[in-house]
């Protein structure tokens, strides 16, 4: 039996995990030479992660249209069979979802039913944590999965950008060796200097980096880290090439598509960026959600289709990897304001060129509930292991602190 | 000490419930004792400032945020001002949501009226208010199917945190809720009693048949309530991960006082704690007030109706009326991520580029140490640390005293971006 790298790597890692040299979250000190052959393996893969925040109603975007329990428990809310975009026999797509549709019928897109965790919080705040640190049973985490993978493979001084957020922040790249900078707009991402003359702008930057070094001062040390991050990072990406724009359709006035674009602008110009992070609002609705959540859902569906299509135009496609999720889906049944409450499992979106597409996943039953909500059938940290071993060559054990059933979805 | 003398004391209490403590605002309390200091502060006159009359649906909500940091800027009593930010970051609301604007103004009246008032009170009469009814769904809670949205949010985010409640406790607490309407046409909250439910709820072990004002009582009543806000506004007000002998001691202050939110303040600002190692320089600015601190002291300067102000308020990540959420502003390490602090810098060039001799006059003719020194005691930053200061001066140094806009604006561009100036 041949071993392929990965194997090595990974059973590397299982084997420093079994002599008892890691802590509880596997944050060991990753021997160097196999961090190495493990980012040598795919230099070049990206993942994307997108959250869906305030808890996407999961049974109305991947609609059970062929179970007669879904239409009984949402009478006005429920998606009409004839609507819904048929994946097969049982399952359909809300009807804004039509670029995903498109993905899917392609073979690009893995959709995946009953992503959840044990002992399920219905707290948007605590429930998004858990997503983002992947610890569901601790509080106070100060690492997010990201930030652990990232502190395995590199640091922020070799490279500033390994990991970037667009738009909103989260725990995700929280992490004890980087520090992931937050951009919105490429032109503010500097200091401006407007109005100076070109020696005094020089001593103005001079002064600025010489004010934001080390001190003693345990808050003044984190406001010049973090002004050093920013400074780092903005160095670099204001050097990098020229940011092109690919006349791509993505939707007009969107926050969200803007991000998006703007990180299919950063791949195309070669950034040396891993990991991106960045969310979309407008998931929380809870009364009147039919119209609500179609529009939620066409403006993501819309900037994603707009996405895919940029990073094949670009000839960048293969590179990527989406990973699309939210803090939990809704209660079964609808409320009488023609809204769901918080629930539980939903449905983990994973597309690229390099995903085998499909429907995954075991679908909670609509009838056997945990008072009221779906009962989980996969641990989102299966995903996450599938996409650290398998898209981003790195130990998920020791990202995650155990072992999860890998997903064949890559 | 890093808090030693009399001085420092009143600079950290004025930084703390204003937004500038500059060596004039000081010397106004000088005569007084520290407790003579933080009773003058609490008990400054009550402002009710009234919201730009002719809102409607339509109005940009920028009017709004103008006429608030406006506020903000001018008001004779900072601490309401913060206090009334700070609920609003707490009972949060959002334009995106609501829609119209004139019941958030109506609301930010309400905060304002409660900023320092009784919890008990604000509670119930936040449960109540047009904006909040829309922006969590109690509007449309109904007794046949409740919307539980309003009552995980209040007891989660509101009163209790996380893990003092059950789910059940969210499913009776929003059958008690039930009943409230907003008539949009008339910006009216009514009553009706037929999608009440009138029945038994079981909050808390207790069995009876809560209305909103018996059932938001009793969740104030809880103990995990006191503790929860007694914490929330340690944290704003002095340090993160309080101690618990001192969350304990001010907690007390609290509920002996009946919830008065201006009697936990009280204890909060006499502290010792309050003055210790801990809480010096413990705390990063908002952006709102990092940009109405600094707007206060250029009042010659008028950005507020600026649109760059507001892009750049969106940048560093605080828009009033539009928090990311219901849990409000991520406060902190948060305000430090890279695209935010880069909006403080370049709001700082865009205002230190409007200076003029006349906005904030320099003295060329003293000494670069003097000029400093003066400077910073105008600006409320006389504390500098000396790695700052050092760069200060070398950079006066290098740059001569000849060119008077130079130093002007170079000056206060690095002052007011340094590491310091972004604290307090």
């Amino acid at each position: 039996m041949s071993i392929t790298r990965r194997d090595f790597v990974v059973k590397g890692g299982l084997g420093l995990l079994a002599l008892g040299l890691t802590g509880p979250l596997g944050l060991l000190e990753w021997d160097k030479h196999i961090a190495q052959i493990a980012s040598a393996a795919t230099p070049d893969n990206i993942l994307v992660v997108v959250q869906l925040s305030g808890g996407n109603d999961g049974l109305n975007t991947v609609i059970p249209h062929a179970q007669g329990v879904y239409y009984d428990n949402r009478p006005s809310l429920a998606i009409e069979q004839k609507n819904a975009l048929h994946l097969d026999k049982n399952f359909g797509l809300h009807p804004s979802l039509t670029n995903l549709k498109k993905i899917y019928d392609g073979g690009k897109l893995a959709i995946l039913n009953g992503v959840g965790y044990p002992n399920p919080n219905r707290s948007h705040f605590r429930s998004m944590e858990i997503w983002q640190t992947a610890v569901p049973d601790k509080l106070d985490v100060q690492t997010g999965w990201l930030g652990r993978y990232l502190d395995l493979t590199t640091t922020s001084d070799k490279n500033p950008v390994a990991a970037l957020t667009v738009g909103a922040g989260s725990k995700v790249f929280l992490a004890k060796k980087n520090d992931a900078p937050m951009i919105t707009y490429p032109d503010m991402f500097k200091l401006v200097v407007r109005k100076a003359s070109v020696t005094d702008k020089q001593r103005r930057l001079e002064a600025f980096t010489n004010m934001y070094t080390k001190t003693p001062d345990p808050l003044l040390s984190l406001v010049t880290a973090k002004g050093k991050t920013a400074i780092k990072a903005s160095d670099k990406i204001q050097s990098a090439p020229r940011l092109t724009t690919s006349s791509s359709g993505y939707p007009a006035g969107s926050a969200f598509g803007n991000h998006l674009e703007l990180i299919a602008q950063f791949i195309g110009a070669g950034l040396p960026t891993r990991t991106y992070f960045t969310m979309l609002d407008g998931f929380d609705d809870h009364s009147n959600e039919k119209d609500e959540h179609a529009l939620a859902l066409k403006e993501f569906d819309n900037a994603l289709g707009a996405f895919y299509d940029d990073l094949v135009k670009r000839g960048v496609a293969n590179r990527v990897t989406v990973l699309v999720y939210s803090e939990f889906g809704r209660r079964v049944k609808e409320n009488a304001s023609n809204g769901t409450d918080h629930g539980t499992a939903g449905p983990v979106f994973v597309l690229g060129q390099g995903v085998k597409g499909g429907l995954y996943g075991q679908m909670p039953s609509l009838t056997q509930l945990d008072s009221g909500d779906l009962k989980y059938t996969v641990d989102f940290r299966s995903v996450y292991s599938t996409l650290l071993d398998k898209w981003l060559n790195a130990p998920s054990k020791d990202v995650l602190g155990s072992s999860f059933e890998t997903l064949k979805f890559l | 000490m890093k808090i030693a003398t009399k001085e420092a004391k009143i600079q950290h209490l004025l930084r703390r419930t204003g937004f500038t403590a500059t060596k004039k605002q000081m010397a106004a309390f000088a005569s007084l004792t520290i407790p003579q200091v933080v009773d003058k502060l609490l008990n400054a006159p009550l402002q009710a400032p009234k919201p730009p009359e002719n809102l409607n649906e339509k109005s940009d909500v920028s009017v709004l945020v103008q006429w608030w940091l406006n506020t903000m800027i001018h008001t004779p009593n900072p601490l309401q001002e913060k206090m009334t930010l700070f609920w609003h970051g707490h009972f949060t609301s959002s334009f995106r949501k609501v829609r119209d604007i004139h019941l958030l103004a109506q609301q930010n009246v309400l905060l304002r009226k409660f900023a320092l008032g009784n919890f008990r009170e604000l509670t119930y009469n936040i449960t109540v208010d047009a904006a909040m009814l829309i922006y969590l769904d109690n509007n449309t809670n109904m007794k046949k199917s409740p919307n539980e949205n309003y009552a995980r949010e209040l007891m989660e985010l509101f009163t209790l945190g996380l893990g003092n409640y059950t789910e059940t406790d969210v499913k009776e607490v929003a059958r008690a809720l039930t009943g409230w309407q907003v008539k949009k046409a008339e910006r009216k909250v009514v009553y009706v009693p037929n999608i009440h439910d009138d029945g038994k709820k079981t909050i808390f072990r207790k069995t009876d048949t809560f209305d909103t004002r018996k059932t938001t009582d009793w969740i104030v009543a809880q103990p995990a309530c006191a503790t929860y806000i007694a914490t929330k506004l340690w944290k704003a007000f002095a340090y993160p991960n309080p101690e618990p002998s001192v969350i304990k001691f001010v907690t007390k202050a609290f509920i002996d006082s009946g919830y008065e939110i201006k009697a936990l303040l009280k204890a909060i600002f006499n502290s010792e704690a309050f003055y210790s190692d801990l809480a010096y320089r413990a705390q990063v600015l908002s952006p709102v007030e990092y940009t109405v601190g600094m707007l206060s002291l250029f009042p010659t300067i008028k950005l507020v109706e600026d649109k760059t102000t507001h892009a750049l308020l969106k940048e560093m990540g605080q828009v009033p009326f539009d928090p990311p959420n219901v849990s409000g502003w991520q406060s902190g390490p948060a305000w430090l991520n890279s695209a935010p602090l880069f909006g403080r810098f370049n709001f700082v060039d865009f205002l230190v580029d409007k200076l003029t001799d006349k906005d904030f006059p320099i003295n060329t003719s003293l000494a670069p140490t003097t000029l400093l020194n003066d400077v910073l005691d105008r600006l409320g930053l006389s504390d500098l640390s000396q790695q700052t200061r050092a760069e200060l001066e070398s950079y006066l140094k290098k740059s001569g005293l000849s060119n008077k806009e130079t130093i002007q604006h170079g000056l206060l561009h690095l002052l007011l971006i340094s590491p310091e100036a972004q604290v307090h």
